[in-house]
């Protein structure tokens, strides 16, 4: 099997779901702007505060304790499974069977945290998960929940601007994807390369060429007749 | 490089994603990517070592180590690439191309360039296109544009998870040394980074390598993935891939085409040489069947063919399953005992009896909890306030350390207490009073005690079950007496004397 970043899993309808897990970078590029968030956010709010004299102090103990153990859990169950930090890396937690995170995976994953950051700095946490499978931190092991790359809304490019060419040969899904794919990518690819790899399939479909390849591609995404 | 031999798959992946791909690149190798880590970076460290304890620049020993670790880079960045097209992680041969790999990487090691904040995706264009001078310049511009970006992302990432995991194997070090020598080394664990000894250095320089091994070939597998992830997508290496493979099965398919039209051609020659008149895109386009085609498919031909097909010896598998199934009468009146056989009126025989028997256990179950609830009456009793079974002066005594009767005790309690404070046994006073007041507390006022009551339940029952004068008294006797007995500490004469005074006045109505 060849290797991949994703993570799959089969549903109980028989529907295969690939789930691309983010690792070490991402997660601890996300947790940085999550601290920076908190921490501004405390330190503003310390100040305005101080005005109320004793009665800031004790407002601003019980934020500390709110913001500290609920910051995650609360956008994690109200955000689509992504805290600020992880929404700017594109990164979100879900559970390790595809469902969106519940409460008690929340509130468990958070809590455990605390073993992660051990012994400070969020060494445990750090080595957890570079060794585990799906890059999961003790808590998430211990919850069930993993971290995956959001998907992201990709404006769909189309094949470039050539007549549709009928395709003579039977192909499969897979094989018509790469060829739409090709359609899709032959303008970003330099022109050499694109002949060379439209060259390929000459054994299969004599004399084609980029041109023909793009009208193939044309074909198969459903267009008859180009605007 | 050879695409068809490609050990992994190949998609244009989101640049993060990229990084993460990079990381299973190193998993899978692991083992001897940290081979050849450990061989050529302990060299090094040992270097470093040297310098430390054996010469006075022991000051530059961290940078010594730091400055050569990219040779090590360079090895793994040799075994995961050659891993990505299929060959073996051959460490013999990787370690023979130390030195070539440390020349070709040089700009990385003694220049500033180590300080290059793209380090991870910049050094494979350098060792594995082989490019120098401007033609590398013009190629990391080409692939800068995409991911320098994130090639300092991961640098800043992984710099600061180093510190992070240098810190966190320092405090881990710390938290075992025991508190008898920790203020040795100063007031907070934040002293053991100002140390200036070579003991100190050396262990600083040992945490860092320790940090840097956990990290190091993650960080360099992760700008790999990048590199590998840009140039899919600038040269389309997955649609080749797919191409190639296209082509392949092409290759196979047509010769298994060949072989069956061989077997099925007496069956349908008509059809074969129709199909080679009609023009396969007029085909598409015409809705309404062919009327050549519409000849041949009539049930005439097709029929026959069918039948031929299925009499053939391989789809002769029919198949006998045997199955269970329970026969339903529907005359009610079979269903009485005398028909229902013999091994029927035994099942149910035995079913009663099984449930007669659950039924008896689950009486006896019963009883024994009753019989442990009547054992144990002196533990709760005490708790209902009920009216006694019997009367206070018939009750037994039993506290923690065996049975208090009246046999033990002296006649006149106060008068034993003091003439045994005066001779100076203050623990036997203190014990009479004790036990004299637990003994008056039953007998006279009719406390009830749970069985085996320590000094704590006595006070409990005593203050649930009299009035609240007598049961502070009765604390203040037991305050005293734990005090001397188990805490070994002298009560003073006058709180002792006091008590004497005091006690016919609250258990004293029987003298």
């Amino acid at each position: 099997m060849l290797l991949d970043t994703a993570y799959n899993i089969g549903t109980p309808e028989g529907v295969e779901l690939r789930l691309p897990v983010a690792g070490l970078a991402p997660r601890s590029l996300a947790w940085l702007i999550d601290a920076l968030i908190k921490f501004l956010s405390l330190t503003v709010l310390s100040i305005i505060l101080e005005l109320l004299g004793d009665l800031g102090t004790g407002i601003y103990l019980l934020l500390i304790f709110g913001l500290l153990w609920f910051y995650n859990v609360l956008f994690e169950i109200f955000n689509h499974g992504a805290t600020p930090g992880k929404r700017a890396l594109g990164i979100r937690v879900m559970n390790a069977n595809g469902t969106p995170v519940g409460w008690s995976g929340s509130l468990l994953r958070n809590l455990i945290r605390v073993v992660d950051a051990l012994p400070g700095c969020y060494a445990f946490g750090c080595i957890a998960v570079l060794l585990s499978r799906q890059f999961q931190r003790l808590g998430d092991l211990a919850a069930g929940t993993i971290v995956v790359y959001a998907p992201r809304q990709t404006v769909g490019s189309k094949p470039g601007d050539v007549p549709p060419v009928p395709l003579k040969a039977h192909l499969s899904l897979d094989e018509q994807q790469a060829i739409v794919s090709f359609g899709e990518r032959a303008n970003f690819l330099n022109a050499e390369r694109a002949e060379e790899l439209a060259a390929i399939l000459d054994p299969m479909l004599d004399g084609v060429d980029r041109n023909a390849l793009v009208g193939h591609a044309n074909w198969l995404i459903g267009e008859r007749k180009l605007p | 490089m050879n695409l068809e031999n490609v050990t992994v798959e190949l998609r244009p992946r989101s640049e993060w994603e990229a990084t993460d791909f990079g990381a299973r690149m190193i998993r899978r190798d692991a083992r001897a990517i940290y081979l050849v880590w450990f061989a050529v970076t302990l060299p090094f460290l040992a270097l470093a070592l040297l310098l430390i304890f054996f010469t006075p620049y022991g000051a530059w020993a961290m940078l010594l180590y730091w400055w050569f670790e990219p040779v090590a880079d360079g090895a793994i960045l040799r075994i995961i690439s050659r891993r990505l097209f299929g060959e073996d992680a051959d460490i013999a041969a990787t370690l023979k191309a130390v030195p070539r790999l440390a020349w070709l990487n040089r700009i990385f090691l003694l220049t500033p360039y180590r300080l290059h904040f793209a380090r991870s995706v910049a050094m494979p264009v350098t060792q594995l296109e082989g490019l120098k001078g401007s033609a590398r310049r013009a190629r990391s511009k080409v692939l800068n544009m995409k991911i320098f970006n994130y090639g300092i992302g991961i640098t800043a990432a992984y710099e600061h998870l180093v510190l992070a995991l240098y810190f966190g194997i320092m405090l881990i070090g710390y938290a075992f040394i025991p508190d008898a020598y920790r203020h040795t080394l100063g007031d907070t664990w934040l002293e053991l980074f100002w140390m200036e000894s070579n003991v100190a250095a050396a262990i600083g320089l040992l945490t860092f390598y320790l940090a840097q091994t956990a990290l190091q070939p993650w960080f360099v597998g992760a700008g790999f993935g990048l590199y590998i992830n840009c140039r899919t997508q600038l040269e389309a290496w997955d649609i080749e891939v797919a191409f190639r493979r296209m082509v392949q099965r092409r290759a196979g398919a047509t010769a298994a085409i060949a072989v069956l039209a061989l077997l099925v051609m007496p069956l349908l020659s008509p059809p074969v040489a129709i199909a080679q008149e009609t023009d396969p895109d007029v085909a598409e386009e015409t809705a309404e069947p062919d009327p050549g085609f519409a000849g041949f498919w009539s049930d005439d031909v097709v029929v026959p063919a069918l039948e031929s097909v299925n009499a053939s010896e391989a789809l002769q598998t029919t198949q006998r399953v045997e199955d269970w199934q329970r026969i339903r009468t529907d005359d009610p009146e079979e269903e009485t005992s005398k028909d229902r056989g013999w091994s029927r009126n035994m099942l149910d025989a035995f079913f009663e009896l099984f449930s007669r028997a659950i039924e008896f256990a689950l009486w006896i179950g019963v009883a024994i909890l009753l019989l442990i609830v009547f054992l144990m009456r002196d533990r709760w009793l005490p708790y209902l306030g009920l009216p006694g079974a019997t009367a206070p002066s018939q009750r037994r005594i039993f506290l923690a350390g065996g049975e208090l009767t009246a046999e033990q005790l002296p006649d006149d309690i106060v008068a034993a207490v003091r003439s045994a404070w005066r001779a100076g046994r203050k623990r036997e006073a203190l014990s009479i009073l004790y036990r004299g007041s637990v003994f008056a507390a039953v007998r006279e006022y009719g406390v009830r005690l749970p069985r085996s009551a320590t000094e704590g339940a006595c006070v409990g029952a005593v203050t649930a079950q009299t009035d609240t004068s007598r049961a502070e008294f009765f604390r203040r006797v037991v305050h005293l007496w734990v005090r001397c007995a188990y805490g070994n500490q002298d009560p003073a004469e006058d709180a002792v004397l006091l008590l004497c005074d005091e006690w016919p006045r609250h258990f004293g109505a029987s003298q």
